[in-house]
Formats: structure tokens, C-alpha cells, sequence
């Protein structure tokens, strides 16, 4: 036994190594919470970076000029990679950069939709990017975005980072997709990928008393014209009046490294119905017995959405079956739906419409963006049994011309805390 | 030699610490490159031909009990030559332990001590080495028992953590690169599993053959269900596309696991692994060289014995002038090819005896 642990004290002893050489004191370091990257015109890349700001000697750096706001900061430096402008932020801190911590990294939507590849999946080698570090596209300018963010909250962003995509888990108005699983799908041959998508709105502008688009229903809180969020809102449309000006709501699309469109936030929880277990799609709906009322479903996956994949003709064949549950959270006009035949008609009402949804967003990303975020391809791959095979087939090629059929099966199983 | 008493699970213990670091390492990403989504059934059938070739080379140690592949190698062959298997097992022995520290030393380094130059890194786990060595083979055994079930452990730890995250439409198309691609390179990973041959170097250490025999199948087993799984975990995870290019997979496994933000980032403690794995490999690599020279020069095993053979070692942790050179040169020679000389042989005296023996038979 002894012998044993003088060879356990031994081992052990090598622990103490990374006290030699590689020590990091906490207090010496900049931990940066949000980093954002865009391009500038002479294709340098342009990387913002929000950390504390006791970290920083004086002012700005190359482009964009320090902004700090409470206890972060926010600081933008230009260089031809994302490696040499983390390096370059050391001509202006007092510690060295390290960018673990980092919770987003947000990519402006002009470099998303040029060149995300050279820039950010060449910077994935860098032994301190984390994959489970998440992407958001910005509309916007990465740089003014951060600034945003961080105005929303001086004192802790971080924070404000992790609350922000846990929330997501309940809303689905996004989807936060984590650098692993972006970058794994931008290479994929079978299937493309979505990140959140984020912008500013327009301070100015009120609002809550904006006028209706064309073809749109839509009104402000409290104006009292009716209002609906069925065709959901991109950022800096939502109707919320508030000091925080930044906005995450709906998903970038991206087709073949390159994003090629945008999810609104009903469409970003349309599609969460296919990819995650717990989330929430309300829905505001005109009563199908009385339509100068409103009535109100929260509906949910009952089950992982089924896929079942053929070639026949050549051509791929697609079986989506999606389980849904719908919870009855409020209803203006108090009929008693609770009897067979209302039910029957409420059941295949809000199934209606939310087939209407999911048949509207697989043609937009089907025929619009020819983008797989269904992930239809690896599904497809089981008929294959080769890899060679299935690169011959050219999936990405077939895709636009794939038969859809959808099955939606809806049970409604709740009345919220009141008898219908 | 040094007398010792083996029970089987010492020799699953030893035999599986020499062949399951590789999967801490680069092999999960080289096999992901070379086998495609397909590398499970190329280790499958690898660890069956591998099972195979122990089970033929374990007849020669049937007939003859109570000796070491080395005293057999020079009944059956003559002395000389069971002076040149017995010297070329060590010099392989100094080559495998020294390549798999200074591979352990590089993704230490890359991962946890980026700045701690890769000689100290490589000479304390060679130092750890050396010291159990002087505390001889008995605490050697023992500490294998014991560090066995830790990296089984961070297997089975490594496998569970990433389990919101496995993606079983990666290892689809289930052939890979077509079936002749996997039948070759079937061939060359039974190179993973070859290490399970020392057991003939400790035959008299087990009460009978088939203590020895149980101890190598087990081992294979064993050995073998851990590769299959790592590795399908670990492409259901990344893809075989990003796996590829991937320096260790397993702590790459640990850095991607994600469950919410209080359960997440596990890469420093799968270092523990790492280091425990490297350190009682190097150990079992120095106690098997000095065994071989040992045994074919017919001397005790000393202090200063031991400090002679740590020296090719060290040569061979040196040899490497960079990652990419011990990746691309150095360890296909332990991973890819070495089964011919550590399985090739042993078959080649049973062949050598079995061909004596009919002479001699139609002799009399």
C-alpha cells in the first residue's frame, strides 16, 4: 500500500507543473463576455470586444474608439485575422486577452453573408476558442451591437449573456447555436445550419404607435387596435418600447458556408417544433366559432418530429410526421369548447393553422433559400451505403426538388387552470 | 527477471494501460481520417484478427509451460536467435514507451501547459516512470490494478458527459469509404491491440496457460468494446469531417460537453486521465525493456539497470522534431505496423516448432 501511494504522490506531482510556466493570475487577465467580428472594406477583419473596463490603460484602440459605459467596456482594433487582432487589444490593456469566457461571438450579417469561413473557421484552431461559445448574426454592425448590449447592462453582461440564451429555451423566438454545431454544419455536405439573429432598433422611433404594414395585422400595445404576432417580428420590429435598443429575435439561415436569409420569430418557433423537446409556440387566434374574438394556444412538440426518408425516381422522398400538443390558455368568447364536437373543431382549427405555419416555412427554406436546416440530407444518407456513394448523388443539388409530405397530428390536452 | 505473480486481472490491467492512452490521444481523430464513419467495424474486425493471432501464438506457450516467449524463441530457434527477438522486443519496447510520452507530452502541452517546455512535461512522466520501476514490479502491478480502473472510468466519464450532444446521423453512410477500404485498414489497427503479446513475456508469472490466455482475451475484449465505443461517441458527437482534424478527440469531447452553464467545461479534469494513463504506460514500457534485456542476458534487474534503459527512451522522446513529425512518421509505427514483429513472430516460432516437431516425429 505504501509503495502504491508514493507512486499516486508521484503521479499527482505532475499536477503542479502548470504552476511553473503556464500560471495566470485572474486579476492579470481581460476576460472578454462578447466579441464581435466584421469586415472592413479593405477585407481586414474588424473584432470588437466587451470586457471590464478596470482592465483598460486609456482609451481606444485602432478603429472604433473605446466606449465604455458603466463597468465593461467595449473596444474594436482592425487586423487581417482574428488571431492577430486578439494580439493587437495588448497595445491597450494591461493584462493579456483571454477569450474563453466569451458567451457570443456576433458576426455582422455582411460578413455572414461574404466570407464567415476565412475568418471564423480558420480562428477554430486557436487553442482558446470554446465550442460551446454561441453565434449571433447581427444586422447591424457587430461593433454597434456590443456597445448596445453592454449599455443594456453596465454592470454584469455576462450574466445578462447567460440568462439571455436560457430564455430561449422557453420563448424559441431564437435559437442559440453554439459555435460546435455551426461550424460542424457550414462544412456538412447534408445539412445546412441557423444562428440567432440580432440587431438594433431605431430610438427614435416610437414603436407602439406605428402604423400597420401592408398586408400585415399588426398594431401597438395600448393603442387599442388589435394586434398579433402570428407573422412574427425580425429585430427592431418587435413593439416593445425600451431603453435597451439591441433586439434578438428570429434566425439567420445559412445555405453552403454563406447565410442566405432570415427566420422572423414565429418562423424561429415554427422550426423549433422539429428540433427541440420543451418550447412554447403561442399563438393568437381569431375564435373559430366567433372571430370578432380572440383566442389563445400555447403549443408544444409532443415528440421529436419523425423524418423518414426515399429515393423514388430518383428523386428524394420525405415523410415528416410532428406530434404536437396544444394547452387552451385563454378564450375572449367563453364557449365551452369541452364538448365533442367543438373540440373536434378547435382541435383541427389550430391544426390548420399550424400546418398553414410549418407548409409555409419549409417552402421559404426549401424553395427560397434551398437551405436544409431540417437536416433532411442526413436522414437521406441512410439510403446510402457509402460515403462515396452518397457525395456521387449530390444531395445539395436534389434538395429544391425533394417531395415533402408533412403529417401534423395536434391533441389538445390542457385548459390552463380554468374549465374551457 | 524479476519473479512475479500474476493473477488475469493483472494482465488485463498491464495489457490495457499499453493499449487504451492511444485513444486519449491522436488515434481517435487518425482513424476518424482514415475510416470514415465506418472506423467501428475496421476495430471490430481488427480486434477479432488481433484475438485470432493471440489465440494461435498462446499454442506455443501451451507446449511449452513455465517459459517466456524469449527462452522459447531460443529452444525452439537456437540461442542467437532468441537474442535478437529478446533485444528487438526491448528496443521496440524503448521506442513504443518513448513516442507515446513525448504524444502524451505534445497534448499536455497543447491543452494545459502551453508554455512549460515539452522536455520537462516528457522527463517527469519518465521521471514518475523510473521511480516506480525502483519500487519495483510487484507496486507496478499493483498501481496498474488501481490507475486500470481510473481510465476505464474516464471512459465511461467522457462517454456519459457528451450524451445531449451525440448525433447518431453521423455515423451514417454506416460503410464509410466501402468495405475493402475497412478490410485493409482492419489489418493495419490491429496494431492498436498488440501490446496484449507481452503477456508472453510474463507467461511464467500466471499459475497456467490459460490463467494467461483468459487474461489476453479479456484484455482484447475489453480493449477492444472501449475503442468501438469512444469512437462512436466521439463521431456522433463531431462528424467524422471535423473528428479528422481534431488533435485529441477525447479532450476535445470534454471541452464540448454542455449541459447548462453551472455543468459544463471538462477538459481539465479529463487531463487527470491523461496524465495517470501516460505515466503508468511509461511505467509497464520501462518494466517490459528492462524484462526483455533482462531475460535475454540472463541478468537482475538493478537500480542502475533501469537508469540504462531509461536512456533509449529518452532518445526516443527526443527523435521527434515536431508534432507533425511524430504524427506522420513515428507513431504509424506503433499504431499501423508494429503488429507484424510483435504478432508475426511469436506465429513464426509456432510455425518453426510445429515443423521441427514433424520432423522429429517422422524422425523416430
Amino acid at each position: 500500500m505504501k509503495k502504491v501511494s508514493l507512486v499516486l504522490i508521484c503521479t499527482l506531482c505532475l499536477f503542479l507543473l502548470s504552476g511553473c510556466w503556464d500560471k495566470r493570475e485572474l486579476e492579470d487577465n481581460t476576460f472578454v463576455v462578447l466579441l464581435g467580428l466584421d469586415e472592413s472594406e479593405d477585407k481586414n477583419v474588424i473584432l470588437t470586444a466587451a470586457f471590464p473596463l478596470t482592465q483598460t490603460e486609456g482609451g481606444g484602440a485602432n478603429e472604433g474608439v473605446d466606449n465604455g459605459s458603466g463597468e465593461y467596456t467595449v473596444m474594436s482594433v482592425k487586423a487581417p485575422t482574428v488571431v492577430e487582432a486578439l494580439n493587437m487589444f495588448s497595445t491597450k490593456l494591461s493584462g493579456p486577452i483571454a477569450i474563453y469566457t466569451v458567451k457570443t461571438i456576433i458576426i455582422s450579417r455582411a460578413l455572414a453573408e461574404s466570407d464567415i469561413l476565412r475568418h471564423v473557421f480558420s480562428s477554430w484552431r486557436y487553442e482558446e476558442v470554446r465550442n460551446t461559445t454561441n453565434i449571433l448574426i447581427s444586422e447591424c454592425r457587430a461593433a454597434e451591437f456590443i456597445q448596445e448590449r453592454v449599455k443594456a447592462s453596465p454592470i454584469d453582461p455576462l450574466r445578462q449573456e447567460e440568462l439571455l440564451l436560457e430564455q430561449a429555451n422557453t420563448s424559441a423566438y431564437y435559437k442559440p447555436v453554439q459555435l460546435l454545431e455551426f461550424l460542424t454544419n457550414l462544412k456538412s455536405d447534408g445539412a445546412d445550419v441557423v444562428a440567432m439573429y440580432g440587431g438594433i432598433a431605431s430610438k427614435s422611433e416610437d414603436k407602439n404607435s406605428r402604423a400597420p404594414e401592408d398586408g400585415k395585422e399588426t398594431s401597438g400595445i395600448g393603442t387599442g387596435i388589435k394586434e398579433t404576432v402570428k407573422d412574427g417580428y425580425l429585430p427592431g420590429e418587435i413593439p416593445i418600447q425600451a431603453e435597451n435598443t439591441s433586439e434578438i429575435s428570429g434566425l439567420a439561415v445559412f445555405h453552403k458556408a454563406k447565410m442566405v436569409g432570415v427566420l422572423n420569430s414565429s418562423e424561429a418557433q415554427t422550426y423549433s417544433m422539429f428540433t427541440q423537446g420543451k418550447l412554447k409556440k403561442i399563438l393568437t387566434l381569431p375564435d373559430p366559432l366567433k372571430p370578432d374574438s380572440d383566442i389563445v394556444v400555447s403549443i408544444m412538440p409532443a415528440s421529436k418530429c419523425e423524418i423518414r426518408s426515399a429515393i423514388k425516381n430518383n428523386i428524394p422522398v420525405f415523410d415528416i410526421s410532428i406530434n404536437l400538443v396544444c394547452s387552451v390558455e385563454s378564450i375572449q368568447s367563453e364557449i365551452d369548447y369541452t364538448s365533442p364536437e367543438k373540440y373536434n373543431i378547435l382541435t383541427e382549427y389550430v391544426k390548420g393553422m399550424c400546418t398553414e405555419d410549418i407548409v409555409s416555412l419549409i417552402r421559404k427554406i426549401q424553395k427560397e433559400y434551398n437551405a436544409d436546416i431540417l437536416k433532411l440530407g442526413d436522414k437521406l444518407a441512410y439510403n446510402f451505403r457509402t460515403v462515396k456513394e452518397w457525395e456521387d448523388y449530390n444531395w445539395s443539388e436534389k434538395y429544391k426538388d425533394a417531395e415533402i409530405n408533412l403529417t401534423v397530428e395536434l391533441d389538445i390536452e390542457g385548459t390552463g387552470i380554468m374549465m374551457p | 527477471m524479476e519473479k512475479l505473480k500474476l493473477r488475469a486481472y493483472d494482465g488485463i490491467a498491464l495489457t490495457g494501460l499499453l493499449m487504451l492512452p492511444a485513444l486519449f490521444s491522436t488515434e481517435l481523430s487518425k482513424l476518424a481520417e482514415q475510416n470514415n464513419t465506418a472506423a467501428w467495424i475496421a476495430l471490430l474486425i481488427a480486434s477479432i484478427i488481433m484475438l485470432c493471432l493471440f489465440l494461435i501464438a498462446a499454442c506455443l506457450m501451451g507446449r511449452y509451460e513455465g517459459k517466456n516467449i524469449i527462452e522459447i524463441t531460443s529452444i525452439v530457434m537456437g540461442r542467437p536467435f532468441g537474442i535478437i527477438y529478446g533485444v528487438a522486443l526491448g528496443v521496440y519496447f524503448c521506442y513504443f514507451t518513448g513516442i507515446q510520452i513525448r504524444e502524451s507530452a505534445e497534448i499536455l502541452k497543447i491543452y494545459g501547459l502551453s508554455l512549460t517546455p515539452i522536455y520537462i512535461v516528457a522527463g517527469l512522466i519518465l521521471l514518475t516512470a523510473v521511480i516506480m520501476n525502483f519500487l519495483g514490479g510487484r507496486a507496478i502491478v499493483k498501481s496498474a490494478g488501481l490507475f486500470y480502473i481510473i481510465v476505464i472510468l474516464g471512459i465511461v466519464f467522457i462517454m456519459l458527459l457528451g450524451l445531449n450532444r451525440y448525433n447518431p446521423d453521423n455515423l451514417i453512410p454506416l460503410l464509410g469509404n466501402g468495405m475493402a477500404d475497412i478490410t485493409t485498414n482492419s489489418l493495419f489497427i490491429t496494431s492498436i491491440f498488440d501490446s496484449v503479446i507481452i503477456l508472453f513475456l510474463f507467461a511464467p508469472a500466471f499459475s497456467n496457460t490459460v490463467k494467461m490466455k483468459k487474461s489476453g482475451v479479456l484484455s482484447i475484449a475489453l480493449t477492444a468494446a472501449a475503442c468501438i465505443l469512444l469512437y462512436l461517441c466521439f463521431v456522433m458527437m463531431f462528424s467524422p469531417s471535423v473528428a479528422s482534424k481534431m488533435m485529441s478527440g477525447f479532450i476535445e469531447m470534454g471541452k464540448s460537453s454542455y449541459y447548462n452553464r453551472f455543468f459544463s467545461r471538462f477538459e481539465s479534469s479529463l487531463l487527470f486521465f491523461l496524465i495517470f494513463s501516460s505515466a503508468m504506460l511509461a511505467s509497464i514500457g520501462l518494466f517490459i525493456t528492462k524484462e526483455s534485456f533482462a531475460c535475454t542476458f540472463k541478468l537482475r534487474p538493478s537500480k542502475a539497470f533501469t537508469i540504462i534503459c531509461v536512456v533509449p527512451i529518452l532518445i526516443a522522446i527526443i527523435i521527434p522534431t515536431s508534432t507533425l513529425d511524430l504524427t506522420q512518421k513515428y507513431l504509424p509505427v506503433i499504431r499501423r505496423y508494429s503488429v507484424a514483429f510483435m504478432a508475426g513472430f511469436p506465429v513464426l516460432v509456432l510455425i518453426v516448432s510445429t515443423i521441427k516437431r514433424i520432423f522429429k516425429y517422422e524422425k523416430s
